[in-house]
């Protein structure tokens, strides 16, 4: 029974809500019923599922990107001392950056619509990424780090036997938060690249359904949205099981 | 093999923990480093391995120092790498120098690990954990093997066992052992001779040959020995 628990609280809070919007008479270009939300995803579905997909080509890919910079970046902390210096400030000011003050600029510099959400995208997933593969790096055991060093091992024998297995653990949890930041950075992103004429993702989609008063069609981009951040989590979630339980 | 001169160290803070430590190891001595918690055992392994240099001093290797590996170590804890297997962990000295790795496996075998090669760390016990540890620094046959207490996270009859099997493996492989402890017991089961060290600053107040080694601890020479340390170690604690 416990299983079947948030499912029955999220059916009840839609029943709810029905119930609300029809005994109160709530006007639907307020608050849209979750039956006018779902006439407004039938009525459109092919052009909804692909905005959905234009979104997602732009969180997976920025989350690529922020993984191969994450980690990249973070073995070169790791490795020397000097790269940790270079890099550990200009890391922080990307993470203290607030990405939709940059966006505009991006937009300016990248000519590819694509390539601009990406680069905004990534900017917003690369941090815990970056960080959690840091922080797993330092924390290898320094008795193994002794005995790699017994052995005249050498940095990239200690980086790639040692610390890189060692750090997976806390790179996987860093993946999971940076898999909802990528999305948050894609949204952020479309918002900003769509009013420059890219009309392909739920962000214009949801901008566009707000300028023609279409409050339904945009609660049914939003519902898309937070399905495909919990479809993202999810996935990532069952990724890091896989990987660590066969470690174990 | 090694002599230890007139060794310090100071760490940041100016805490002395070894001061004018004179020591010397001899090929194919089980020595025993005894002594209370905090009186710099551990750190002059760490100087004996070259994990770390002393302010003053100096460690005089009486023929050329061993090659890289030619020093194995065991950690209090096993320190094994947990998403490796047993097999993958005892052989990564070898590894990390390019060697044939099969000296590894009948090192396991010989530490009564044969058919848990494939196991990684979180499905052996603490002994067997401790057993991979033991046989990833014996592997490849190391001149030298330092021990920081390396029983004394384990049951009573688990330690007995490995210490009645590490006093043999030493033998068979002619390995010079340095092995720290605090257990005048451990002590008196496994040294040919034992170092006693004072409280910190860590000195050598004493040191204790045993010509003659334990048959088991039902032998009375091994009642007499930790009489012996015993007596040793009060006398320390008196002066």
């Amino acid at each position: 029974m416990k299983h079947f628990a948030p499912a029955l609280s999220f059916l009840a809070t839609l029943a709810v809500w029905q119930a609300a919007v029809r005994l109160l008479h709530v006007p639907v270009y307020l608050v849209p019923g979750p039956a006018a939300i779902v006439a407004a995803f039938l009525s459109d579905t092919g052009g909804l599922l692909r905005a959905l997909l234009a979104t997602l080509s732009v969180t997976l890919v920025a989350l690529a990107v922020a993984c191969i910079l994450g980690v990249a970046l973070a073995c070169a902390m790791a490795a020397n001392p000097w790269a940790r210096a270079l890099i550990k400030p200009w890391a922080i000011i990307l993470q203290v950056t607030p990405v939709v003050a940059v966006a505009p600029l991006i937009v300016v510099w990248v000519d590819n619509p694509f390539a601009a959400m990406v680069v905004c995208a990534a900017i917003v997933a690369f941090f815990p990424i970056f960080a959690n593969t840091a922080a797993g790096l330092d924390a290898t055991p320094q008795d193994l780090l002794d005995l790699f060093r017994l052995n005249n091992a050498t940095r990239g024998q200690e980086i790639r036997l040692l610390r890189l297995p060692a750090a997976l653990p806390y790179f996987l949890a860093g993946l999971r938060v940076s898999g909802g930041l990528a999305l948050v950075g894609a949204v952020v992103a479309e918002f900003v690249t769509g009013a420059g004429g890219v009309a392909s993702g739920l962000a214009f989609r949801i901008l566009e359904a707000g300028y023609r008063l279409q409050i339904a069609r945009m609660f049914a981009c939003l519902a898309l949205l937070s399905a495909a951040g919990l479809a993202i989590n999810a996935a990532l979630g069952a990724l890091s099981q896989a990987i660590l339980s066969r470690r174990t | 093999m090694l002599r230890a001169e007139n060794i310090t160290r100071v760490f940041p803070g100016g805490l002395v923990a070894l001061q004018g430590i004179d020591l010397h190891i001899a090929e194919g001595d089980f020595l025993v480093l005894l002594g209370p918690s905090g009186c710099g055992k551990s750190t002059l392994l760490r100087l004996i391995a070259g994990l770390d240099t002393p302010q003053a001093g100096a460690l005089v290797w009486q023929q050329t120092p061993p090659a890289p590996g030619g020093i194995g170590f065991v950690f209090q804890d096993p320190t094994l790498m947990p998403w490796a297997t047993a097999a993958e962990n005892a052989a990564l000295p070898l590894r990390l120098r390019g060697q044939d790795t099969a000296p590894a496996s009948s090192m396991l075998a010989r530490v009564g690990l044969a058919g848990f090669e494939g196991a990684r760390p979180a499905k052996l016990s603490g002994g067997m954990r401790m057993r991979v540890s033991i046989a990833r620094a014996l592997a490849p046959r190391p001149r030298l093997l330092l021990m920081d207490e390396p029983f004394a996270a384990l049951d009573e009859f688990t330690r007995h066992r490995l210490q009645s099997d590490l006093r043999d493996l030493a033998r068979e492989t002619g390995c010079t052992v340095v092995f720290v402890t605090h257990s005048i017991y451990e002590a008196a089961f496994l040294a040919t001779r034992v170092a006693i060290m004072s409280a910190r600053p860590g000195r050598i107040a004493a040191t204790h040959d045993f010509a003659t080694p334990i048959a088991d601890r039902l032998d009375p020479a091994y009642a007499v020995r930790v009489a012996d340390l015993t007596h040793a170690l009060g006398a320390l604690h008196a002066g």
